[in-house]
C-alpha cells in the first residue's frame, strides 16, 4: 500500500509516496538514492545497511519506512570526507572491497559520541553486528582507536553526544519555516560524477 | 513497487554506473565514504529485472514448466524457459569448465537451485513474485548428495555419461612407500573431514546484459572477465570483439565469482526480450549458485626412529555437485597440498572428485588446500605428540628447504617454510605480550584450558596461466595500465599501479589504471589463485618497458638521434650528451595514431626439473604458517582465539598496507570454516539460506592479540636481482584451521576431526 511519507533524511526533510511496510533500506536506497545504504543481507546479520536512526545505529532492512517517518535518518551520505573517523578509515586503510564499511562508519559514529575513548570490549560490541567478509577487522579497530585518539576533532564534527540529532532538526525546522516546502532531492554531500571514461 | 521518488540520481537516463578507469587517488575515499559503484549500481534505460526459477528438488525428470500464470503477471515482459532456449537452436549449448551447464534445465534436473526459467519483468519485485507462480511437473529421483554415495557401486548416476560419478581423478606417487612403511619406526592413520561452506561475498552475483547492434555489452561480478566473454562469443556465435564483459569494483569474490554464471542467461534473457536485463541474486540464491567442496581425506604417514618422515599417502574424496565450475583444479590442488611441504622420500597421493547432486562447488578462497592441510597438518601434529616431539621442532626438522624436493620428487627452488614457521611463532609471542583482551572471560577458571597450536601451508599458483597488459601513453602526458585483472577489494589497481610506476620511474600520480572491459582491456585468464600481483604485475612491468622502447624509437626517428643515445625519464625522452629532450606529453602527441602503446604478454610456463624432465607443478609456492593460542570452556565446548600470528613469504611487498590486509584478511576468513561456517546438504537442500544460519566471522571472533608479515627476500635475489612478487590473498587460510585444531588439542588432548570446531562437535569429542 503506497502512502504518503514525510522522512527527515540528513537534516532534509523529503516527501516520499512508498509503502510504509517497506524496508526503510528499499525507500532510502532504491527511491531516494543513498547507494551506501546497502542490502547485503536482508536479515540484520550483515550491518552494510546500517542507518542512524535518532543518533542510534540501526539495521535499515528490518525497520519498516512507516516507523522511521519523523525520526532523524542519517546515512553516510550526511558525512563530509573531512569527518575525522572517515579521515582515520582512509588513513589507517581500513577497508578491502568497502561494501561493508559505511555501516562501520556510521557504528563507529555513534560509538564515539557516547565515549570519547572506547577499550576493547566497548569497540567490539559496538561493530558486532557488522560483517567484513574480506576480514578487515583489525584495521577498522585501528581505525577507531585512531579516531578517538582524534577524540575533539569528532566531538565537533559530529557531536558530543547530543550534537548530531540537534543539528538535523535545526535543518529540518529550518526547512519547514521556508513555507513547508521539502526538498525534492535525493543527495546531499556527493560528488561523484557520471559515468564515463574519466580519461 | 516500493513506492515513487521522482529525483532518484541512481535512475538518471543513460546511467550505467560504469566507470572505465580508477581513480586511485579517490578512491579510498569512495569505498569509505559508500560512493563506489559496484555491479549493483549499473543502470541502463529501459532496463529489466530478472528473477530465476529454480529447481525445488535435487534430482529429477522435469516433465513440464508452466509459464502461464506468471506471464499473466501485470508488468511480466516475458518469462523464459528451457523450451525457449530450444527454440532459439541453444538446447545443447553448453559452457563452463567442462561445458556442462546449459543456459537453463532442460528434461532433468540435478541439483536443488538448478535455473530452469527466469521472469522479465519491469521491476525487480514483479519478478521475484511472478517467480513463485511458474509450477514445475519434476519427477523425483534418488539424489546423490556426498562424495561417498557418489563413488559407491550401484549409486545412481548424477552426469550421463559418467557412470561412475567420477568427475575427475588426480593421482601422483614417488618413491617406493611399501619399502619405506616397512622400515617405518610407527606408522599414523587418520581421517578428517569438511563440509561444504559458501563464499558470501556481501555483494551477491550481479549481471547486466544488453544487445545493441549485433554487439552484447555485459556488466558482471566475474573474477574471469576473458573467461566470460569467451563462454559468451560460443555460445551465441558472436565473433571475437563483439562481446563486451565489464567488470566494476567487486563487493567480495573469494573465488566464489571465478567462473561463468549468470552471463549466459542474462544475455539470452536481454536478446529474447529485446531490453536490457539485470539479474541480482538475493542472499538465498548464492548458496544454491556456488558453495566450497565438502571433502573427506584418508591420511597415513610414516616416521623414523629419528622422527623423519619415511612416506606418506592420501587419499582425497570431493563432492564437486552437479556441475564442474572450478573441480578439476580444485582436486589436483588439494592433492598437491595435502602431505605438506616436507622431505618425503616416499609418497602417493589419490584424489577424486565426484560430481553429486548439490549446487556446484567451486574456487573458495584456499582453493582445496583448506580441506586437505586440515587433515595434513592436523596429522603432522598428532604425529609429534605421540613421539613426544614439539610440533614446531618436529616441523622443521622435516620441512623442505630451498633446493630439495617435495614429495612429488620435485625440486623446489624458493622454499621458505622453515622462515615462515619460526617468523609465526616469533609473531605470536609478540601478540600475546601486546595484546589486549577485549573482554574478561566471567567463566571459572578451573574449566578453562589453555593451548598453543601452529600449521603450515603450502599452496600451488595456475602454472601455466597467461597474462596480457597494455601500458600507454596518454595525451596528458599520463599513462594508463590496461589489464583484465578485477579489483574485488585486494588492492590490484595500487599493486599494478605501482608496478608501472617503478618500471617507467614515474610518480603514481601520472598512472591511471583501466578496470576490465574486454573490448579494450587484453585478455587475462583469471583473477584468482593469489596470481595477480605476480603474473598480471609481470605483463605490466613488461609492457612498461616495451613502451620504454617504442618512445625511445619514436623519438630516435623524429629527432634522428640514434636510440641508444636516449633515455627515459619522468620528464620525457633525453639525449644527455646534447641536452635534446621531449616531454611525455610532446611523444603523445607526436607518436602513432593509436598512440604510444607497450604491450606484453606474460606466461608462466613451468619449468622442468634438471634431473628428471618433468615440469614442475607450480611455478612458485604460496607459503604461510599460522600460530595461535586458543582457550577451551570444557563445559560449554567454546573456543575462543586468545592470540593469532601469521607469517606469509611475499618475495617483494609492492604495496605494505595492502599485504598487511591480505595477510590479517587470511587470518579472519580462515575463523570462519575454523569456528563457523557449515553448509550441509540433507535432502539436497542447503542448511542455511541466509546470513543468520549461515555465520561469518565477526570481529568479535577476533583477537585483538594479533601479528602478521610479509617476508621478503633480499636484493641479488632472483631472476634479475630482485625477489619475485608473490600474491598474498591465500597464503595463510589454509593453515588457520589445523593451527587452532591443533590448539584445542594441547589445551584439551581431543582432536577435532571435521569442520567447524563447534561447541557441539568440540563436545562430542570432549566426551570419548
Amino acid at each position: 500500500m503506497i502512502g504518503h511519507l514525510r522522512i527527515a533524511l540528513n537534516g532534509r526533510a523529503i516527501d516520499v509516496e512508498a509503502d510504509p511496510l517497506a524496508p526503510l533500506q528499499a525507500v532510502v536506497h532504491d527511491l531516494l538514492g543513498m547507494r551506501s545504504v546497502r542490502l547485503a543481507c536482508g536479515v540484520g546479520a550483515c550491518g552494510a545497511c546500517t542507518v542512524l536512526l535518532d543518533g542510534e545505529p540501526a539495521r535499515s532492512c528490518l525497520v519498516p519506512a512507516g516507523l522511521a517517518a519523523g525520526r532523524e535518518i542519517v546515512t553516510s551520505e550526511a558525512l563530509s570526507d573531512d569527518h575525522p573517523v572517515r579521515q582515520a578509515f582512509v588513513a589507517e586503510h581500513a577497508y578491502q572491497c568497502g561494501y561493508c564499511i559505511p555501516g562501520f562508519v556510521l557504528s563507529t559514529v555513534a560509538l564515539l559520541a557516547r565515549s570519547a575513548d572506547p577499550g576493547p570490549a566497548e569497540v567490539d560490541a559496538a561493530l558486532d553486528g557488522h560483517l567484513c567478509r574480506c576480514g578487515s577487522y583489525a584495521a577498522i579497530r585501528r581505525a577507531v582507536v585512531a579516531a578517538a585518539q582524534g577524540g575533539e576533532r569528532i566531538a565537533g564534527a559530529a557531536g558530543s553526544g547530543d550534537g548530531p540529532a540537534e543539528s538535523f532538526a535545526a535543518a529540518i525546522a529550518s526547512v519547514d519555516e521556508q513555507g513547508d516546502e521539502p526538498e525534492r532531492e535525493g543527495r546531499r554531500g556527493e560528488d561523484d560524477e557520471a559515468a564515463g571514461p574519466a580519461r | 513497487m516500493t513506492g515513487t521518488f521522482e529525483a532518484n540520481p541512481l535512475r538518471d537516463e543513460g546511467f550505467a554506473g560504469w566507470a572505465a578507469t580508477a581513480d586511485l587517488d579517490a578512491e579510498p575515499r569512495e569505498r569509505v565514504g559508500g560512493r563506489l559503484r559496484y555491479a549493483i549500481d549499473t543502470e541502463l534505460p529501459g532496463m529489466a529485472f530478472g528473477a530465476i526459477v529454480r529447481s525445488p528438488v535435487a534430482a529429477g525428470r522435469l516433465a513440464a514448466v508452466d509459464v502461464g500464470a506468471a506471464e499473466g503477471v501485470a508488468g511480466v515482459v516475458r518469462v523464459i524457459s528451457g523450451a525457449d532456449v530450444a527454440a532459439a537452436g541453444l538446447a545443447g549449448a553448453r559452457f563452463g569448465s567442462l561445458g556442462d551447464q546449459p543456459i537453463l534445465a532442460t528434461e532433468r534436473v540435478t541439483h536443488v537451485g538448478e535455473p530452469v526459467a527466469i521472469v522479465v519483468a519491469e521491476t525487480a519485485e514483479t519478478a521475484r513474485r511472478a517467480a513463485k507462480l511458474v509450477r514445475l511437473e519434476v519427477t523425483e529421483s534418488t539424489p546423490v548428495l556426498t562424495a561417498d554415495e557418489a563413488l559407491a557401486e550401484g549409486a545412481p548416476i548424477v552426469r550421463e555419461g559418467r557412470p561412475d560419478n567420477v568427475l575427475s581423478r588426480w593421482a601422483r606417487s614417488h618413491g617406493d612407500v611399501e619399502a619405506a612403511r616397512a622400515r617405518s619406526a610407527r606408522v599414523f592413520r587418520a581421517r578428517f573431514s569438511s563440509p561444504a561452506a559458501q563464499q558470501a561475498s556481501l555483494e551477491p552475483h550481479v549481471c547486466l546484459a544488453t544487445w545493441r547492434d549485433g554487439r552484447l555489452e555485459v556488466w558482471s561480478t566475474s573474477q574471469s572477465p576473458s573467461r566470460a566473454t569467451e563462454d559468451l562469443a560460443t555460445l551465441f556465435g558472436l565473433e571475437p570483439g563483439t562481446v563486451a564483459v565489464r567488470v566494476p569494483p567487486l563487493g567480495g569474490g573469494y573465488g566464489g565469482k571465478n567462473q561463468t554464471k549468470l552471463e549466459p542467461l542474462v544475455a539470452f534473457a536481454a536478446r529474447a526480450t529485446g531490453r536490457p536485463v539485470k539479474v541480482v541474486n538475493d542472499r538465498a540464491d548464492e548458496f544454491v549458485t556456488v558453495t566450497k567442496h565438502a571433502a573427506s581425506v584418508e591420511i597415513e604417514s610414516g616416521v623414523d626412529a629419528a622422527g623423519r618422515f619415511t612416506f606418506r599417502t592420501a587419499t582425497i574424496r570431493w563432492s564437486a555437485g552437479a556441475y564442474a565450475l572450478s573441480s578439476v583444479a580444485v582436486a589436483r590442488a588439494g592433492g598437491l597440498a595435502v602431505l605438506g611441504p616436507y622431505r618425503i622420500p616416499a609418497a602417493s597421493v589419490e584424489s577424486t572428485m565426484a560430481w553429486t547432486n548439490v549446487p556446484p562447488a567451486g574456487s573458495f578462497r584456499g582453493l582445496g588446500v583448506s580441506q586437505a592441510a586440515w587433515a595434513g597438518e592436523q596429522q603432522v601434529d598428532e604425529i609429534a605428540r605421540a613421539i613426544e616431539a614439539d610440533p614446531v621442532d618436529f616441523r622443521r626438522a622435516n620441512l623442505v628447504r630451498s633446493g630439495e624436493r617435495l614429495w612429488t620428487g620435485e625440486r623446489v627452488a624458493d622454499a621458505h617454510w622453515v622462515e615462515c614457521l619460526d617468523a609465526a611463532v616469533g609473531r605470536l609471542e609478540v601478540a600475546r605480550s601486546d595484546g589486549v583482551s577485549a573482554a574478561a572471560s566471567a567463566t571459572p577458571a578451573a574449566v578453562v584450558r589453555h593451548g598453543t597450536g601452529v600449521a603450515v601451508a603450502m599452496k600451488h599458483t595456475i602454472t601455466p596461466s597467461r597474462s596480457e597488459a597494455e601500458v600507454a601513453l596518454l595525451a596528458d602526458g599520463c599513462v594508463e595500465v590496461r589489464t583484465s585483472a578485477v579489483d574485488m577489494g585486494q588492492g590490484v589497481e595500487v599493486v599494478l599501479a605501482r608496478i608501472a610506476a617503478d618500471a617507467l620511474a614515474l610518480p603514481v600520480d601520472r598512472i591511471v589504471v583501466a578496470r576490465p572491459d574486454t573490448a579494450r582491456t587484453p585478455f587475462d585468464m583469471t583473477t584468482s589463485s593469489s596470481r595477480a600481483t605476480f603474473a598480471v604485475g609481470n605483463a605490466v612491468e613488461a609492457a612498461a618497458r616495451d613502451l620504454v622502447d617504442r618512445a625511445i624509437e619514436a623519438a630516435s626517428i623524429a629527432a634522428g638521434i640514434p636510440p641508444d643515445r636516449l633515455d627515459w625519464g619522468p620528464d620525457g625522452i633525453r639525449e644527455a650528451r646534447t641536452g635534446w629532450q621531449r616531454t611525455l606529453r610532446e611523444l603523445a602527441a607526436a607518436g602513432p595514431g593509436d598512440g604510444l602503446v607497450g604491450r606484453a604478454t606474460f606466461v608462466n610456463e613451468p619449468e622442468r626439473d634438471a634431473e628428471t624432465g618433468e615440469p614442475v607443478s607450480s611455478s612458485h609456492w604460496h607459503q604461510g604458517a599460522v600460530a595461535v593460542d586458543a582457550s577451551v570452556d570444557v563445559e560449554t565446548g567454546i573456543v575462543r582465539v586468545e592470540a593469532l600470528a601469521g607469517a606469509a613469504w611475499a618475495g617483494r611487498v609492492v604495496n605494505g598496507p595492502g599485504a598487511r590486509l591480505q595477510n590479517e584478511g587470511n587470518l579472519t576468513f580462515g575463523l570462519g570454516p575454523a569456528l563457523s561456517e557449515a553448509l550441509e546438504f540433507p535432502a539436497g537442500s542447503p542448511s542455511a539460506t541466509d546470513l543468520l544460519d549461515y555465520r561469518l566471522t565477526a570481529i568479535r571472533d577476533l583477537p585483538w592479540a594479533l601479528e602478521t608479515v610479509a617476508l621478503e627476500g633480499s636484493v641479488g635475489d632472483g631472476v634479475d636481482g630482485h625477489p619475485e612478487r608473490h600474491g598474498l590473498g591465500e597464503s595463510l587460510i589454509p593453515g588457520v584451521a589445523p593451527a587452532l585444531a591443533n590448539a584445542v588439542a594441547d589445551a584439551t588432548g581431543a582432536r577435532v576431526r571435521r569442520l567447524p570446531i563447534s561447541p557441539e562437535r568440540l563436545l562430542a569429542v570432549l566426551d570419548e
